[in-house]
C-alpha cells in the first residue's frame, strides 16, 4: 500500500475516524488499533514477512527486558549481542548475502579460480533496514541505561511498527517515540491541520517533483552510453531532485500522517540542498539515519576525538556503512566513500560545524558567498548521486568520464526533451516555495497561513490541481527498497 | 474534532462538485454512445480490427455493412466494442470480418494495452466509452483519478471507419516508419502475444455464443515490409490461427503486387476495392 495510492487514501481516513471516535481517547485502545492497522498495512505488501516483523519485535522486546534485568555486565552484554547478532543476521541474509557471495565469486574468478556458492532467491522484506534499526536503538539504549524497557508488548510493538514509519522511516528512537505512545492522546486540531498540510506538501514532492523527474532521469541513466556529457549532467540533476522529492516527500507524508494520530515523529529532512558545505548537508539529509550512525557507531568509535588518523578512519567507517545500508552494491559504498572524502577536509580543519543555522535567516536572498557555497555543495552532491543511481561502477565511471569531456559543452538532447520543460518550471516553483519556507519544519508549514481564507484555500487547490495534473506514472518510493 | 471534520468537508466541496460534473459528462456521453452502438448493431456485416481493416469498403458488400475498425486497436477494445454491440436486444449482426496478421502481435500492441505508456493513454481516450468499467484489466483504480481519465471523459470516442488513400508505390523510408513503430521495443513482445491471443479467443467465444460468423482476414503487406518482419511474428500468427475457432480465414499476404499498397501495411483505394470485393465473394449468401 503506497502512500500515493488510492488504497491508502481509503485506509487512512478509516483508521483516523475509528481512532478518534471509537477509542474514546483511551490510549490502550488507540494503541491496539494502531497495531492492528499497522500490521494490516504491512501485510498488504507481503503477509509472509509479517512473521519476520513480529519475530524481530518479540526478540527486541524480550532481550531488552533481559538486558535491563541482568545483574552483571557480562550477562547484559550477552543479551545485547544476541539481539544485535540476530537482527543484523536477518538483515545480512535478506539484504547482503547474495552480494557477498557474488563479490566472492567475482574476486576468485579474477584469479582464475572458479568457486560455487548457492545464492538465495528471496525478495527483500520491505522496511527491514528501518525496523531493524528501530529495534537496535531500543536495546542499545537500554544497555547504555538511557531508557528502561517497555513492559507492555502492545506499546512496544506500536513503537516498532507504527505504520507511517514502518517501511521507510524516519528511524525512530525509543527515547522520543515511546513516551508518546505510552501517554493518552487527545485530538489536537492545530496538529491535525498541520499534518494535513504536511501530507499535501509531501504528495506534491513525491507525485509532481519526484515521479516527473524520474521519467527523465530513467531515460538518461538507462541509455547513458548514448548521451553527451551535458545530457548526462542534466540526468544527474533530475535524479538529484527525484531522490529528494521522493524521500523527503515520503517523510513529510509519514510525519503528517503521524500528526493526525497525535504523534510527532523525528524530522528527517531540513532543506539539504540549501546547505553551504557537506557537513551541513549531512545534518539536513536523512537526519534520522545520520544521527543513528552518529550515536551508535561514530561516537562509540571515538567520534572526532583522537588523532587525525582515527578521525579519518571513523569518518570513512560511518559514511561507508551509511552507503552500504542503502543497498548491497558497490555503487552505494563508493557513494558513501565519496561523501566521506568531501567531509574530511572540513573535519580536519575543524570547519565541520561552521554552518549550523539555516542559510540567510530572516533574509530574502543569500549573500554571494553563501550562494557560491550552496552551488558548490550542491554540485558535489549531484556528483555523488551519479554513483548512487548507476547500476554499477562501470556505468558510473562512464557517466563521470563523459561529463568531464568536451561533450559537456554540447547542447543537451534526450528522448522527450520537450516534455521536460514543464517539469523544469515546476522545479523552479518547488525550489522557490522550499526557499521561502526554509526556516520551518516543512516548506508550507506557515506559507499562506496568514492569507485570507479564500486565497489560502486557492493555494491548496492549486497544489492539489498540480498533483492531479502532473501525476506521472505511479512510482514506488525509492527508499522502500532499502 | 467536529470542527476539523466540518472544515475538511467544506474544503472538499468544490472537488466533489468537479467530480460530479465529470460523472455527469460521462453518463451523458455514455447514453449518446449507446445510441450510436444501437444504430451500428442494425448492420448485417461488421468490419473490425485495426487501421489495415479501416481500408475495406462497406459499399463493396452485398449486405448492409459497417466498417467499425479503428487505428491501432488492441483486440481488447475490439472485444469491448463487440460485447456492447451484441448486448443490444435486436442486433442484426450476422458476420464479423476481423483483421488478423503478423503485425497484430508486434510489441506496439502491448503498449496500446498499457496505461503507463503514451500509446495506452491514447487507447483510453479512444475507447473509454466502450470499456466495461466493472470488469476491466486495462484501468486500475488509481487511473480513475488521473489527468488522462479526465481527457478521456471529455473526448469523444473513436468510431473508426473507412480511410481511403490514393497513395501508391511507397518509398522505403515510409515503410521503415511503420516497421519501426510496430516492432521496436521488443521488451513488450511476450505480453503482446499473450494479451492479443487472450482477447482473440474471447472474441471467438463471444461470436460463437451469439451465433455470429467470424471471418478472419490477413490483408496484404508490401513486399519490403514482409521481408523485414521477423519470421517469429508469422509463427505467432499461425499459432493464433491454430488455436482460434472461426468460420473462415483468408490470407491475402503475398497474393497481390505492391501497386495495391499505400504504404508498408495499408492498402490504397484500388487495393481496398479489390480486396473488399474478394471478401464479399467469399461470404456465403443468405
Amino acid at each position: 500500500m503506497l502512500f500515493n495510492s488510492l488504497s491508502f487514501a481509503l485506509f487512512l481516513p478509516i483508521v483516523f475516524i475509528i481512532y478518534w471516535f471509537a477509542t474514546k481517547n483511551n490510549h490502550r485502545y488507540q494503541n491496539m488499533l494502531l497495531l492492528v492497522s499497522s500490521y494490516f498495512f504491512y501485510a498488504c505488501w507481503d503477509w509472509r514477512f509479517l512473521f519476520l516483523l513480529v519475530f524481530s519485535t518479540l526478540l527486541d522486546f524480550f532481550t531488552g527486558s533481559k538486558i535491563y534485568d541482568a545483574s552483571t555486565r557480562r550477562s547484559k552484554l550477552f543479551w545485547l549481542w544476541l539481539s544485535v547478532g540476530i537482527n543484523l543476521g536477518f538483515l545480512g541474509v535478506f539484504k547482503y548475502y547474495n552480494f557477498f557471495v557474488q563479490s566472492l565469486i567475482d574476486a576468485f574468478s579474477n584469479f582464475g579460480i572458479s568457486i560455487n556458492f548457492a545464492t538465495l532467491h528471496v525478495i527483500l522484506p520491505v522496511g527491514i533496514s528501518f525496523y531493524t534499526f528501530h529495534g537496535l536503538s531500543y536495546v542499545i539504549d537500554i544497555y547504555n541505561d538511557k531508557i528502561k524497557p517497555e513492559r507492555n508488548f502492545i506499546t512496544y510493538s506500536v513503537f516498532v511498527s507504527f505504520f507511517p514509519l514502518l517501511v521507510a522511516g524516519p528511524i525512530e528512537r525509543a527515547t522520543h517515540l515511546l513516551p508518546q505512545i505510552i501517554r493518552s492522546r487527545a485530538f489536537d486540531y492545530e496538529k491535525a491541520i498541520l499534518g494535513l498540510r504536511q501530507i499535501l506538501w509531501g504528495l506534491f514532492k513525491k507525485i509532481v517533483i519526484a515521479d516527473n523527474c524520474a521519467q527523465f532521469a530513467n531515460i538518461i541513466f538507462n541509455n547513458s552510453d548514448q548521451y553527451s556529457g551535458s545530457t548526462l549532467f542534466i540526468g544527474a540533476l533530475f535524479f538529484t531532485f527525484q531522490i529528494y522529492g521522493d524521500f523527503s516527500g515520503y517523510s513529510d507524508i509519514a510525519l503528517g500522517t503521524a500528526k493526525l494520530f497525535g504523534i510527532d515523529l523525528l524530522r528527517n529532512f531540513a532543506y539539504p540542498y540549501f546547505s553551504r558545505d557537506i557537513a551541513e548537508f549531512w545534518r539536513r539529509w536523512h537526519i534520522s539515519l545520520s544521527s543513528w550512525f552518529r550515536d551508535y557507531v561514530y561516537f562509540p568509535l571515538g567520534g572526532s576525538r583522537g588523532s587525525i588518523g582515527q578521525k579519518i578512519r571513523n569518518t570513512f567507517i560511518i559514511f561507508i556503512l551509511s552507503g552500504f545500508w542503502h543497498g548491497a552494491n558497490w555503487t552505494f559504498v563508493v557513494w558513501g566513500a565519496l561523501n566521506a572524502a568531501f567531509f574530511l577536509p572540513l573535519l580536519i580543519t575543524n570547519n565541520n560545524r561552521s554552518n549550523i543555522e539555516i542559510v540567510a535567516v530572516g533574509k530574502y536572498f543569500p549573500s554571494v558567498k553563501e550562494l557560491v557555497q550552496i552551488l558548490f555543495t550542491f554540485t558535489l552532491t549531484v556528483f555523488a548521486w551519479i554513483f548512487f543511481r548507476s547500476e554499477n561502477i562501470t556505468q558510473a565511471l562512464q557517466i563521470v568520464t563523459e561529463i568531464f569531456s568536451v561533450s559537456f559543452f554540447e547542447i543537451p538532447y534526450f528522448q522527450s526533451i520537450s516534455e521536460s520543460i514543464p517539469v523544469i518550471f515546476l522545479l523552479f516553483f518547488f525550489i522557490l516555495i522550499e526557499w521561502i519556507g526554509r526556516e520551518q519544519q516543512f516548506a508550507i508549514e506557515v506559507f499562506a497561513c496568514n492569507w485570507k481564507a479564500p486565497f489560502r484555500d486557492l493555494f491548496y487547490y492549486l497544489l492539489i490541481f498540480l498533483i492531479f495534473w502532473f501525476a506521472g506514472k505511479q512510482e514506488e518510493f525509492i527508499y522502500f527498497q532499502f | 474534532m467536529n470542527c476539523f471534520i466540518k472544515k475538511i468537508f467544506l474544503f472538499l466541496i468544490p472537488i466533489m462538485i468537479l467530480l460530479f460534473i465529470f460523472i455527469g459528462i460521462y453518463v451523458y456521453k455514455s447514453i449518446v454512445v449507446n445510441d450510436n452502438i444501437r444504430k451500428i448493431a442494425q448492420n448485417k456485416i461488421l468490419i473490425m480490427g485495426d487501421s489495415q481493416m479501416q481500408r475495406l469498403l462497406p459499399e463493396c458488400f452485398d449486405d448492409k455493412t459497417f466498417n467499425f475498425a479503428s487505428s491501432g486497436e488492441h483486440y481488447y477494445f475490439t472485444y469491448c466494442k463487440l460485447s456492447s454491440l451484441l448486448q443490444i436486444n435486436d442486433y442484426k449482426i450476422e458476420k464479423i470480418i476481423l483483421g488478423i496478421s503478423a503485425h497484430n502481435f508486434a510489441p506496439v500492441y502491448s503498449k496500446l494495452f498499457d496505461l503507463t505508456t503514451g500509446e495506452g493513454e491514447k487507447s483510453l481516450k479512444s475507447y473509454l466509452y466502450f470499456v466495461d468499467l466493472k470488469n476491466t484489466n486495462f484501468i486500475s483504480s488509481s487511473d480513475y483519478f488521473s489527468k488522462v481519465m479526465c481527457e478521456a471523459v471529455i473526448k469523444s470516442p473513436d468510431w473508426g471507419g473507412v480511410i481511403r488513400s490514393n497513395a501508391r508505390f511507397p518509398s522505403d523510408s515510409v515503410i521503415n516508419i511503420s516497421l519501426k513503430m510496430h516492432y521496436s521495443n521488443s521488451k513488450f513482445l511476450v505480453n503482446s502475444f499473450r494479451n492479443q491471443m487472450y482477447y482473440l479467443e474471447k472474441i471467438s467465444e463471444l461470436c460463437k455464443s451469439k451465433s455470429v460468423d467470424l471471418y478472419l482476414v490477413s490483408t496484404p503487406y508490401h513486399s519490403v515490409y514482409t521481408k523485414n518482419v521477423s519470421n517469429e511474428y508469422f509463427i505467432m500468427l499461425s499459432t493464433a490461427l491454430s488455436k482460434l475457432k472461426f468460420d473462415h480465414y483468408t490470407n491475402f499476404i503475398n497474393q497481390y503486387n505492391d501497386s495495391v499498397m499505400a504504404d508498408g501495411n495499408h492498402l490504397n483505394y484500388i487495393g481496398a476495392k479489390l480486396i473488399s470485393q474478394r471478401i464479399n465473394t467469399i461470404l456465403p449468401n443468405d
